[in-house]
């Protein structure tokens, strides 16, 4: 039974959300250990850890640590000092600043892993099939790259197998000329007959009917909305006022897109089943989200201010039941298609 | 005429509204933004909702007005041939931020305009998002990024019209110019993305409630310190892919364009 894409998508949503409300390194450490659990048990060709994840989360959280250390000026705890001598990082390092810069790290960490599984548990096709209706030119581009990357790819190779039987060898960035001029070519000419192979199939974007005035003006209207409601926020003077008109826009731009895109046939050849387990991980992590950012019990540990003074993060039981939620999908992360 | 104008005020419009997200954290000098981030790592990813609105915005505009099959054709086909580039990158020893995409991007924006340009820039981007497994919260900032890129290579057309240098040696030394540019710009507006996110004291960072000149001052401090010499790797690149490639390159191009415009003198008239 597979996870339908959009419960993945409701899981990424509400990770974000976590990664997002929170800046106590606790829950944080938490949560990316959670992802990465989750990340090492995907069935992956070969590899059980999640390599590329470890090498960027220690990479990351070693210069932005040390990135708010050198720079950071401010905390009561003073570790050492850095001489007068050294030009803009002279002065006092402090605890305070090595923990907010460890905290940035963390947070970074999340959204990479998020985002590191939503792409291994994600076939490409399907994340190209939720580029919006309205944007099915776009969509159609997008596959025909996607569809002609192994051929460029193999063109390449051929050219570079002919250049090297001629005796040609790349040395210098000026030997890659005739490699890349004739797939340039190639791949023009290729347009060409798949320009006309669409035309003669019936395919012409541009026959289209045309889109009334009132589409244009409207896509105007919402952008001024959300400018000028964007401006009045920054005025405070109606903030209120401000967030209508944000909202207003959006929402504007949101049926324009939904009305425009209603008018693009959609077919698919097997349509993705939405099963009870799908219904299981979108309905516990909307709960657990709910209990991490409103449990009131435990809803002040989610703030935390290293700076001035630097303290034990607080820890809640719930918040921090409420992340292990998100492991859910391993139950049936790697169980049989359902087809 | 009219839908020209039309045209032309949505583009402006994104444009501000996507400067308006890189910047917005820089502008708030009364302070509101001092409790959000000091709590919430929300920045980024309102700026990247926003960026991402901007870029639907923008393409459906692009989509409704101009793309015929020649175009869908000759983008998927670019696209495809500029994300083999990016393996290349990937796989060989590069110098700094050296990317081989950001010259076809910018000859493409040149020979076929603003709107394919933007295309060709914002969909390469997220074609090699797609098969390298690069998809988050930074898409929609790189994707608008590199879209500007291939728009904004329009300009460089009209000022080689304008003096006369198309098909001179002066117009390689624009796109030159041009290139290094955007080799060190692209850099620095992608770092927007995550800078106001390292949000506390010091004087590289973004401190949230200080005046405009303080913060662009901090990020002027942060970019030399940490990323002049990893956009100079790409400013280079662009150089000197330019110098070597740009002539044979804008020359085939040239050649397919005229191919996909083509006008019959004399239609045949069909008779019924």
């Amino acid at each position: 039974m597979k996870i339908h894409t959009w419960a993945w998508l409701g899981w990424l949503i509400a990770g974000l959300v976590i990664i997002s409300s929170t800046r106590n390194p606790v829950y944080l450490i938490i949560f990316d250990l959670i992802l990465l659990i989750l990340q090492a048990s995907i069935k992956q060709t070969g590899r059980n850890l999640p390599i590329t994840t470890l090498k960027f989360a220690a990479s990351v959280l070693v210069l932005s640590t040390l990135f708010n250390t050198v720079i950071s000026r401010f905390g009561d705890t003073v570790l050492l000092r850095i001489p007068a001598q050294i030009p803009l990082l002279s002065g006092p390092v402090t605890l305070e600043a090595v923990i907010f810069g460890f905290t940035n790290g963390l947070v970074l960490t999340g959204m990479f892993t998020l985002f590191t599984i939503i792409n291994r548990v994600l076939p490409i096709q399907v994340i190209v099939r939720l580029i919006p209706q309205f944007l099915q030119p776009v969509a159609l581009v997008t596959t025909i790259a996607l569809t002609f990357i192994p051929a460029t790819q193999k063109q390449f190779a051929a050219i570079r197998e002919a250049q090297a039987i001629r005796g040609q060898r790349i040395q210098r960035l000026s030997d890659w000329l005739p490699l890349f001029i004739p797939l340039l070519i190639g791949g023009l000419e290729r347009s060409m007959q798949i320009a006309e192979a669409m035309t003669a199939r019936g395919f012409s974007a541009s026959s289209k009917k045309k889109a009334p005035l009132a589409v244009p003006l409207l896509s105007i209207t919402a952008l001024l909305l959300i400018i000028s409601g964007w401006l009045l926020q920054l005025a405070r003077r109606v903030e209120q006022i401000g967030v209508v008109l944000i909202l207003a826009g959006f929402i504007l731009l949101i049926i324009l897109f939904i009305v425009r895109g209603q008018q693009t046939r959609k077919t698919r050849y097997r349509e993705e089943k939405w099963s009870r387990f799908s219904t299981i991980i979108l309905a516990a992590v909307l709960l657990a989200t709910g209990l991490f950012l409103f449990f009131t019990p435990g809803n002040a540990s989610l703030v935390f201010e290293v700076y001035p003074h630097a303290f034990f993060p607080p820890i809640a039981v719930m918040q921090s039941a409420a992340l292990l939620v998100f492991l859910v999908p391993l139950i049936q992360l790697n169980g049989p298609d359902d087809d | 005429m009219k839908e020209k104008i039309i045209s032309a005020v949505i583009y402006i419009l994104t444009t501000v509204l996507g400067a308006f997200a890189y910047l917005y954290p820089l502008l708030d000098s009364s302070g509101r933004l001092a409790g959000i981030t000091s709590r919430n790592n929300d920045l980024p990813l309102m700026m990247a909702v926003l960026l991402a609105l901007c870029i639907l915005v923008l393409i459906y505009e692009i989509q409704e007005v101009r793309l015929s099959t020649k175009i869908v054709a000759l983008l998927g086909v670019l696209i495809a041939i500029n994300a083999t580039l990016r393996f290349i990158e990937l796989a060989l020893p590069v110098f700094g931020g050296f990317s081989p995409v950001f010259f076809l991007i910018l000859i493409t924006g040149y020979i076929f305009g603003g709107r394919v340009g933007f295309l060709m820039g914002a969909l390469t981007i997220l074609v090699s998002a797609l098969i390298t497994g690069g998809i988050g919260p930074w898409l929609p900032n790189q994707m608008f990024t590199a879209g500007w890129v291939g728009m904004s290579a329009t300009f460089v057309r009209r000022l080689a019209v304008w003096t006369h240098q198309e098909n001179k040696r002066a117009e390689i030394w624009m796109l030159v110019v041009f290139g290094a540019i955007w080799g060190l710009l692209y850099g620095a507006i992608t770092n927007l993305w995550f800078w106001p996110f390292l949000a506390g004291p010091g004087n590289q960072v973004f401190v949230p409630s200080s005046s405009l000149l303080t913060s662009l001052r901090n990020y002027g401090i942060y970019y030399l310190a940490t990323s002049l010499i990893w956009d100079t790797g790409r400013a280079v690149g662009n150089v000197l892919l330019v110098l070597i490639f740009g002539k044979a390159s804008l020359k085939v191009l040239r050649r397919f364009q005229k191919r996909f415009h083509f006008i019959l003198e004399n239609p045949i008239e069909v008779t019924q």
